[in-house]
């Protein structure tokens, strides 16, 4: 499945040609779109010499590369489901230096959702790897449901030991905290007033608890934000949950409808219960992608089952 | 989907998890009867827990007119939509909760209210149905033809919560020592499926902090044996908080047991959600009856008819006087002629009030002043 505006080469020449007989609607978007090369029959994550350019997006070295297009199934393993296919496809680039992976997903978005707040939700994208090291990327062993829970037969220690995912989530409402700082409740609604508030009356340290997700430490409530990829590790659905060594990075854009969001990780962070990456092999990778116009949250999402994707030598 | 017991219901029905009742189930009498709306306890409330910034609208406790008035708008407007009118055979309800006949791919059915119906929290105020024709008298009751009247909420701590139902991540458990339900504030993500799956909508998202908040039954008072704010705070003495016996078990000893077993005079808001909510109402006795069919069940006729005789019932009158007489959650009560007592776990005296207040009457017109006199209760 293929969104209006991820056309291929071909769909594009056809579509210039309609452009060039006369009509010359959506000049921008389809330039836009062509100045890319095609789609990949494969997913690679190409070697890079130097940093890689996670700031940017847009940058040529991200752009240059072909995209591998992903179809994006609607989740419908598990409860609650999303109400329509609100994602069909992700365009997926990777490449890496050595030391950290990137990815460089892109999707058609034309309402950007980047606030959390009351009946409002946010636009973000996933990636997710196995934990365990998978010896056939074609099939691998890790469940794509977010990993699977260990079984266990009642009142026992379970005999199935479960299997871990190590996820990457990016979020555009963590994008703009990021990039602008987070918004207060005045930012959200204008018109709000609050006569007295904790931290006036008690000062900060002492007002903490009357904001419970901060002082439960909670990724959500979190004041400060340097990176909008929050790294999670997961054995099931449900069981998401924050890794204590946050070390992803990388940046999110929304340009002429669609989202450009790098996704960036060490290959190996040195720690067991995170993916490792290494080059020269072949790993399962997977994704998932949220809208937020369409109340997209949790479980009601987009997802891809597992793609194989070499990592150069 | 486990079959579980719903005694509201007079059947089984359908749970996302198997029955599992807590060791002590925390739970409430409301007499609508007695409440002004003065809003103490929502203020109170609001000024213990939810005086942050990212909570300006958030009112774990609220008081709204009804028909008319709802905190969000509409809600239980949207809850009769979603559910249809319910449909009681004798003391057993034939129609569907909200955890059956469930949509593809939802775990509850709910709706999440928008923005701006959360920004009214006392619309509708005084609101009556029907309107005031010159000479109008009400001569009896119920006053079918024009009503109001107030329903004090909280979080009904639900047996079967569906909140809980509804959030895919487990971030929300109910206490084994108490019932509580509480949102685990370390593992919510603000999903909001909570606030979706609430039918009472008394789970909130939190604008600052970004998860959902709900009422946590000043926890930290009943720990130490006390009822939360809104109970000690209540103006009219409408509240008592306490812990109810597990269905098929009775101590009439027991003044949540007595008001909610013994006499049915206290009733579970719209039981035909499903989740056996644990907050009690004894019916608005003026209010229209066919309202408070839909939203008190089937027992709502008989529930006004022993409130209405409370005063030739002396245990009845005794333990209504005992409501808001002490901070100390009330174990039990006994009455002896004209004294109620209120015991802790114990048995150990808490309060003693007399049955009937004194009064005086006083004469129309005062001699020795030249005066006329008022009389007022
Ligand atoms: S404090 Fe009591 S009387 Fe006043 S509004 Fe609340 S429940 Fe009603
Ligand atoms: S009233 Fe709502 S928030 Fe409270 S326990 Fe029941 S379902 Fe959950």
């Amino acid at each position: 499945m293929t969104t209006d505006n991820s056309m291929d080469r071909r769909t594009f020449i056809q579509a210039a040609g309609a452009l060039a007989a006369g009509g010359a609607l959506a000049i921008g978007v389809a330039t836009y779109v062509a100045m890319r090369p095609g789609a990949a029959d494969k997913l690679v994550a190409h070697r890079h010499s130097g940093a890689l350019p996670i700031d940017n997006p847009n940058a040529d070295a991200w752009l240059d590369l072909d995209h591998f297009p992903v179809t994006m199934l609607m989740q419908q393993i598990t409860t609650p489901h999303p109400s329509e296919l609100a994602v069909p496809e992700l365009w997926v680039r990777a490449m890496h230096n050595g030391t950290d992976i990137a990815f460089h997903l892109e999707w058609g978005d034309t309402d950007v959702n980047d606030m959390d707040k009351m009946v409002a939700f946010r636009d973000s994208v996933a990636v997710q790897l196995p934990v365990a090291e998978e010896t056939d990327a074609t099939a691998p062993k890790t469940s794509v449901t977010m990993g699977l829970a260990p079984v266990a037969a009642q009142g026992t220690t379970p005999a199935t030991p479960g299997q871990t995912v190590h996820i990457l989530h990016w979020k555009a409402s963590w994008q703009y905290d990021v990039d602008k700082g987070r918004r207060t409740v005045k930012d959200l609604f204008p018109n709000m007033y609050n006569d007295v508030t904790p931290e006036g009356l008690l000062g900060e340290a002492n007002s903490l608890v009357f904001y419970p997700g901060v002082f439960a430490g909670n990724s959500m409530s979190a004041r400060e934000r340097k990176s909008p990829i929050e790294e999670l590790i997961a054995s099931g659905f449900g069981s998401l949950t924050t890794h204590e060594k946050q070390q992803a990075n990388g940046k999110g854009v929304n340009e002429k409808g669609r989202w450009r969001v790098v996704l960036s990780v060490p290959m190996d962070s040195g720690d067991a219960t995170k993916a490792k990456v290494r080059a020269g092999t072949s790993i399962p990778v997977a994704f998932a992608a949220w809208n937020g116009t369409k109340q997209n949250r949790g479980a009601r999402k987009q997802y891809a089952n597992w793609v194989p994707m070499e990592v150069e030598a | 989907m486990a079959e579980v017991n719903n005694w509201q219901l007079g059947r089984t029905m359908q749970y996302p998890y198997p029955e599992n009742r807590p060791r002590r189930q925390i739970a409430w009498v409301f007499d609508t009867n007695k409440c002004i709306a003065c809003q103490t306890c929502t203020i109170a409330c609001k000024s213990t827990w939810t005086w942050g910034s990212g909570q300006e609208y958030m009112l774990w406790n609220n008081v709204e007119t009804k028909p008319f008035g709802f905190f969000p708008v509409g809600w239980d407007v949207e809850l009769m939509n979603v559910l249809g009118p319910a449909k009681w055979t004798g003391g057993k309800l034939e129609s569907q909760t909200i955890f059956e006949g469930l949509p593809a791919g939802e775990r509850v059915k709910g709706w999440l209210p928008a923005e701006e119906d959360w920004a009214s929290p006392n619309i509708g105020e005084d609101e009556p149905v029907g309107v005031a024709q010159q000479g109008s008298y009400i001569p009896s009751m119920p006053h079918n033809e024009m009503w109001f009247s107030y329903l004090a909420r909280i979080c009904n701590h639900c047996t079967y919560p569906g909140c809980v139902a509804a959030c895919p991540r487990q971030a929300i458990y109910k206490r084994p020592e108490d019932g509580i339900v509480l949102v685990d504030q370390s593992r919510c993500r603000g999903y909001q499926e909570c606030a979706q799956g609430c039918p009472y909508k008394k789970v909130m998202f939190n604008n600052n902090t970004r998860t959902s908040e709900k009422c946590i039954a000043c926890f930290p008072k009943i720990e130490q044996g006390l009822q939360p704010q809104c109970v000690t705070s209540c103006i009219g003495r409408i509240r008592i908080a306490g812990f109810i016996s597990p269905p098929g078990q009775v101590n009439p000893q027991n003044p949540i047991d007595y008001l909610v077993k013994v006499k049915k005079v206290a009733l579970p808001l719209y039981p035909q959600a499903g989740t056996e909510p644990n907050v009690y109402y004894i019916p608005p006795m003026h209010a229209g009856r066919d309202y408070l069919h839909q939203m008190f069940g089937p027992g709502s006729d008989e529930a006004i008819k022993t409130y209405q005789n409370t005063k030739n019932d002396p245990e009845l009158l005794g333990l209504m006087m005992l409501f808001g007489s002490t901070e100390r959650i009330m174990h039990r009560f006994r009455v002896e002629g004209e004294t109620a007592i209120g015991m802790d776990e114990n048995g150990a005296e808490l309060v003693r009030v007399p049955v009937r207040e004194p009064s005086w009457v006083r004469t129309y017109f005062d001699e020795v002043r030249g005066a006329y006199n008022h009389n007022i209760t």
